[in-house]
């Protein structure tokens, strides 16, 4: 899944609902969803836009260094979870797909097994919204190509059986 | 909401020992060994106990798994003063007890089956 998905604004709602639902149930400070170059496709908790793409871009950065050291150690899959724990917060990523990352931060009020169980709900039901952009796309791209392949060529009979008169 | 489910859970925890006061402390955790929400006095350290739990419920399912095909009912530990009672609460999660000798283990298994019955329902809420 190299390109871009697109959502329509209903998966984008229901996307936005799963991530302040996985906030409100686990005391986290902020929920992220960004793509594997830390572009964000939502975000929940975290009201600086700047703050939120640095986050984002920098788990990007963490989740590629480790998929990294995931092929030295001679694994062809990357790592699913992260977790950084430190004083006072904690940062808990998990991987939707290969291309998107959902990142929970938090401190010592959250519980760390109410953010496990919660991220991995929140992980099933954005692996369904994401299945299903990627299907619309797939039958987007299928209509893309349907019309590049026969449009060109219809309206071509349709002009000279239009000029043949 | 954060605050309901945590509180929720610890409530539901203290109901244990309000059912079964020979019960000395109890925790949910993940069945990965994360604390999730705890009852625990004090003296108990709430990582070391949950880590220590989930060792022995992993080792008690590999066992199970070695031996028959069935699922894990509970793990149930027994000392000369004390009992300690692992159950699961749905695919997530795990109810942990640690109970005096003097608690009668049918009524013990009664209480936190009916705890366990709470959690759950918390957690799908």
């Amino acid at each position: 899944m190299d390109e871009r998905l697109n959502f329509t604004a209903a998966q984008q709602q229901r996307i936005d609902d799963c991530l302040n639902t996985l906030l409100a149930k686990t005391r986290a400070h902020g929920v992220l969803l960004a793509d594997a170059t830390g572009q964000l496709i939502g975000k929940a908790g975290i009201a600086n836009d700047r703050k939120a793409t640095a986050l984002s871009t920098l788990s990007a950065g963490s989740f590629a260094a480790t998929s990294e050291m995931a092929k030295f150690l001679g694994r062809a899959t990357h790592f699913s979870q992260h977790f950084h724990e430190g004083e006072d917060y904690g940062i808990y990523s998990a991987t939707v797909n290969p291309s998107l990352l959902l990142t929970v931060t938090f401190d010592a009020e959250a519980k760390l097994g109410l953010v496990r169980i919660f991220t991995k709900r929140a992980v099933e039901e954005l692996e369904r919204i994401t299945a299903e952009a990627q299907e619309n796309q797939d039958q987007g791209d299928g209509i893309d190509e349907m019309m590049d392949s026969e449009f060109g060529q219809l309206l071509a009979d349709e002009l000279d059986s239009l000029f043949a008169e | 909401m954060a605050r309901d489910i945590v509180e929720s859970l610890e409530e539901a925890l203290h109901g244990l020992q309000e059912i079964s006061p020979h019960v000395m402390g109890s925790a949910v955790v993940t069945s990965d060994g994360f604390v999730v929400a705890s009852d625990l006095p004090s003296e108990m350290d709430e990582k070391k106990i949950t880590v220590m739990a989930m060792a022995m419920l992993t080792l008690a399912q590999e066992t199970m798994s070695e031996l028959s095909a069935s699922d894990l009912e509970r793990v149930l530990v027994e000392s000369k003063d004390s009992y300690i009672v692992l159950l699961n609460a749905g695919p997530d999660a795990v109810v942990a007890a640690v109970a005096e000798k003097e608690a009668v283990l049918g009524l013990l298994l009664v209480a936190m089956r009916q705890t366990v019955q709470r959690v759950e329902g918390i957690l799908t809420a």
